[in-house]
């Protein structure tokens, strides 16, 4: 016992020799506990009993969760199947065009997932074109405007999340338990079920538990396409603008109790129920052959057709933005990116491109500075301080919205109205994510380098800037790129926050397609594609091969 | 030695960036230019391309380039309301005028009575001038014309609110949410202005059952019953036209009863830039603004001086409420709309 405190008054002192250090350590508490913990006592705090008796005795709130509950559910459990069929396509059998497949489902994260909401309505809305063929030729009505309509949505935007997850896992199995199992007599179905979906089934769950999160906080498509079937994401949204910042912070607060219980049990599932392969590298020469020829067709034709469903998203898209009014009048023109995207009037584009960048590269410098420190240097409050950064990873977007919102619309800290407050949101939901990445990096240098360094008589500044950011040159722009692409692509956490200076283009994609001016919705759409790609080639000039952007 | 190198290169374009991006902020809060060329910020409730074809020739007469961003009228209405303490935008642009009555009740509006409003008749203004009335729009039943002749042949069209309630019309009707949206609570407060408000809620309760859906935006009805989507839409009788405009089957009918909608223009008080939103609302009092707006509006200008559109209906021979007060649809909206929100 008095060793122990003995110990952790030492680290007291030296980390007050060490004003550098010293000064990172306040600095990140006050930060995280500014705008990570106050916005959640208040939300807390302004979700009076009233408000609870409210959300519980209308029917509409109950009717509203039951269908999030259910609608996630749905999606997440399409989306995981598919992913997982595209991605064992991809990395189990001789398919053709591997390469491109995976070129393809990488392309929904270039574009905000409300812009497959917006195609969407483009081919099957009622008045899209598909179901405009389908009537003139066949008189057939198709009518996919609530829960079918999201659900088929929500499985596109969402389903490249699912192969990533999958994929990441189907590669870390290695081919030695298929073989020999294969060499036991094990065959075709049979291999499959009792190796390949063993070994990934933690993966699996873990995929579908990350995509129903997102389904159950996504914002945009509900509100386009969800029709009569109301969600909380929307219902939070209506009474944000009806000014009862109570009942919302009742309605985020059940938002947030699914998530956090997914993030607890993702961390269950993964650390303690996952099988490890413990082998090494895989045998070389060795092949597996887990698929027949049949097989083989049978999933060469499913990728093709989920293929197929999202580049007709970017082609319809594309159409839209570059012709008058297309399907009305299809002549070639200019003016709709004239008007929305290159006019000093409508600087959307511009200002996500700004606030991104601006943001991705705060997450990153922030999680770099949290993962030093807590991983590097003692301080009492190490506990509390990693998990008030890890916290917002599990909190939905539409909850850190509106929990920034209500935190900072009054009081003494007045952000309301600021770009500061955008970035902050965008910063809070990617920063975790750099964090984690740079810790794991940080776990792979051996400290002893470091202490060398300060034994030569370096401070932590210096040892920071001379030993260790180097080292991990990879890790921080890997993480800056995906911040900077998950910040272009964000609505659900800064739909409240938006001012009518700092309109961002996932807004404006979203405010145009539900006004129905579907040109400006998908010149925007472009716009914002054209600038993230152009920042994406920017940022490969400067790297050049240190750096993957797609891990292809 | 590539690795000093490319930490050189690196350097060179953070510093670039940092530059750029301050320079972007710096633009961004007008430190560029003096107050005449500061941005002026508009919310505005008329359809962002609408809006921008006024402020492009605003600022094509006096240089201020503007931000702008398109609320429904009852968002816009929380806004400006929330905002009060810090208020983000100078110019309050359309939506109907008991949105604004509300705003000048809350005391978030700045007075100011522009020389061009003298020849605005009483009743389409504030006295204090609080708010100014723009254009007058009724509200009407738009039908797809095709769509009618598939699912209901030869029967005549409804001619009034009542014939909505008719169940052959399951699915068919588009109307936006009545407790978020100006379009929707205009022709509601009309009824009941003429009903009663019990009548009202109990008629809107039959209704709902008619209604495919109710979005929060008031145009949204006309443009997917012009899609095909349902066969018909309430909505503001100029969204009607202007459709029509584009070459879709409508027909409308401005039904016995219809409310209608003094669109107004208001400036917020304390806003970043009143003195710009002074010379705004000069500008659109003039004929010119008037004349944009209602040739694509097809509303009517508050204004004589300003003509009837091609193709636009004047409200004087239509069926509409003449008597509608918007002072009192202002004074009912919170009652009304709670009613309302406890349907369902």
């Amino acid at each position: 016992m008095i060793k122990e405190k003995k110990g952790s008054g030492e680290a007291l002192k030296r980390l007050l020799k060490d004003p550098s250090a010293l000064i990172l350590v306040l600095t990140s508490f006050v930060f995280l506990f500014l705008f990570v913990i106050y916005p959640l006592i208040v939300v807390v705090l302004t979700s009076g009993t009233d408000n609870w008796a409210t959300f519980f005795t209308k029917p509409r709130y109950g009717k509203a969760l039951l269908n999030t509950i259910v609608s996630s559910s749905l999606s997440a459990l399409t989306a995981t199947v598919i992913g997982f069929i595209y991605a064992y396509a991809i990395n189990y059998t001789n398919i053709i065009g591997k390469k491109f497949f995976r070129v393809v489902a990488f392309l929904p994260l270039l574009a905000p997932s409300v812009m497959s909401g917006l195609a969407f309505l483009l081919l099957f809305g009622r008045g899209g074109v598909i179901s405009q063929w389908l009537r003139t030729n066949f008189g057939f009505e198709l009518d996919l405007y609530g829960l079918p309509g999201l659900w088929i949505v929500q499985t596109i935007s969402y389903f490249p999340l699912a192969y990533m997850t999958i994929t990441a896992v189907l590669r870390a199995i290695s081919p030695n338990l298929e073989i020999a199992a294969q060499n036991l007599g094990a065959k075709g179905f049979k291999l499959f079920r009792t190796i390949t979906l063993k070994l990934a089934l933690p993966g699996v769950v873990n995929a579908f538990l990350l995509v129903a999160i997102n389904c159950f906080a996504d914002f945009g498509n509900p509100k386009l396409i969800g029709g009569n079937y109301s969600l909380l994401a929307v219902e939070i949204y209506g009474e944000i603008i009806n000014n009862e910042p109570g009942l919302a912070s009742v309605m985020g607060i059940i938002l947030v109790i699914p998530a956090l219980l997914v993030f607890w049990l993702q961390n269950k599932v993964l650390s303690k129920g996952s099988y490890q392969t413990v082998t090494g590298k895989p045998v070389s020469g060795l092949n597996r052959m887990t698929t027949s020829k049949k097989t083989d067709v049978a999933l060469f034709i499913f990728n093709v057709l989920v293929t197929i469903m999202i580049l007709s998203m970017f082609v319809i898209t594309i159409l839209y933005a570059f012709t008058r009014n297309f399907g009305r009048d299809n002549s070639f023109t200019l003016d709709h990116l004239k008007n929305v995207v290159f006019s000093s009037s409508s600087p959307a584009v511009l200002n996500s491109l700004v606030l991104s960048l601006i943001s991705a590269l705060l997450a990153v410098a922030f999680g770099l500075v949290l993962a030093f420190i807590i991983n590097r240097k003692n301080f009492p409050g190490k506990r509390a301080l990693d998990f008030s950064a890890v916290l917002p990873i599990a909190l939905p977007g539409t909850f850190v919205g509106l929990a920034l919102i209500v935190a900072f619309s009054k009081g003494p800290l007045m952000l309301q109205g600021t770009a500061a407050l955008i970035v902050i949101a965008m910063l809070l939901k990617q920063m975790p994510v750099a964090y984690r990445g740079i810790t794991a990096s940080f776990k792979q240098v051996d400290k002893s380098i470091e202490e060398a360094s300060t034994n030569l008589g370096a401070n932590s500044n210096q040892t920071l800037k001379t030993i260790v950011f180097p080292m991990l040159q990879k890790t921080i722009v890997a993480n800056f790129v995906y911040s900077f692409m998950k910040n272009m692509n964000t609505l659900s956490t800064i739909i409240f926050l938006i001012t009518p200076k700092w309109v961002v283009a996932a807004v404006s994609i979203f405010n145009y397609a539900e006004t129905g001016t579907y040109y400006w919705a998908a010149a925007v759409a472009v716009g914002l594609m054209g600038a993230t790609l152009g920042t994406l080639g920017i940022i490969k000039l400067i790297f050049r091969d240190k750096v993957k952007i797609f891990d292809f | 030695m590539t690795r000093k190198k490319n930490n050189s290169s690196i350097m060179i374009i953070s510093i670039l960036a940092v530059v750029v991006i301050a320079g972007f902020f710096m633009y961004k809060s007008g430190v560029f230019g003096g107050k005449e060329t500061k941005k002026i910020t508009v919310y505005s409730i008329f359809q962002e391309e609408e809006a921008r074809k006024i402020l492009d020739e605003f600022k094509a007469q006096t240089g201020i380039d503007y931000d702008i961003l398109r609320l429904p009228s009852g968002e816009a209405v929380a806004r400006v309301q929330n905002e009060a303490g810090n208020p983000q935008a100078d110019f309050l642009m359309g939506g109907p005028a008991d949105s604004h009555e509300v705003l000048k009740q809350a005391g978030v509006l700045e007075a100011y009575i522009s020389p061009n409003a003298s020849d605005i008749a009483a009743n389409h203004k504030d006295s204090e001038g609080f708010w100014t009335g723009f254009y007058l729009n009724p509200v009407a039943i738009g039908i797809n014309e095709e769509r009618w002749k598939e699912k209901y042949g030869d029967d005549p069209y409804p001619q009034s609110f009542e014939d909505l309630l008719d169940p052959k019309f399951k699915g068919e009707i588009g109307m936006s949410d009545p407790a978020t949206s100006g379009t929707a609570y205009t022709a509601v407060a009309s009824l009941a202005q003429v009903w009663g408000k019990q009548e009202m809620v109990d008629y809107v309760a039959k209704l709902l059952p008619n209604l495919k859906e109710r979005p929060k935006s008031g145009i949204e009805p006309i443009q997917k019953a012009a899609n095909g989507e349902y066969t018909i839409g309430v909505t503001f009788l100029g969204d009607q036209l202007k459709i029509k405009k584009q070459g879709n089957p409508i027909v409308s009918i401005v039904p016995e009863y219809a409310g209608y909608e003094v669109g107004a223009l208001s400036i917020v008080k304390g806003g970043p830039n009143t003195e710009a939103a002074k010379q705004l609302m000069d500008f659109m009092l003039t004929d010119r603004p008037g004349e944009l707006y209602t040739s694509s509006a097809y509303s009517v200008s508050v204004k004589a001086s300003v003509p009837i559109p091609e193709g636009g209906i004047d409200i004087k021979e239509t069926n509409y409420n003449v008597n509608y007060d918007l002072w009192t649809a202002a004074k009912d909206r919170k009652e009304l709309q709670d009613a309302l929100k406890d349907l369902k």
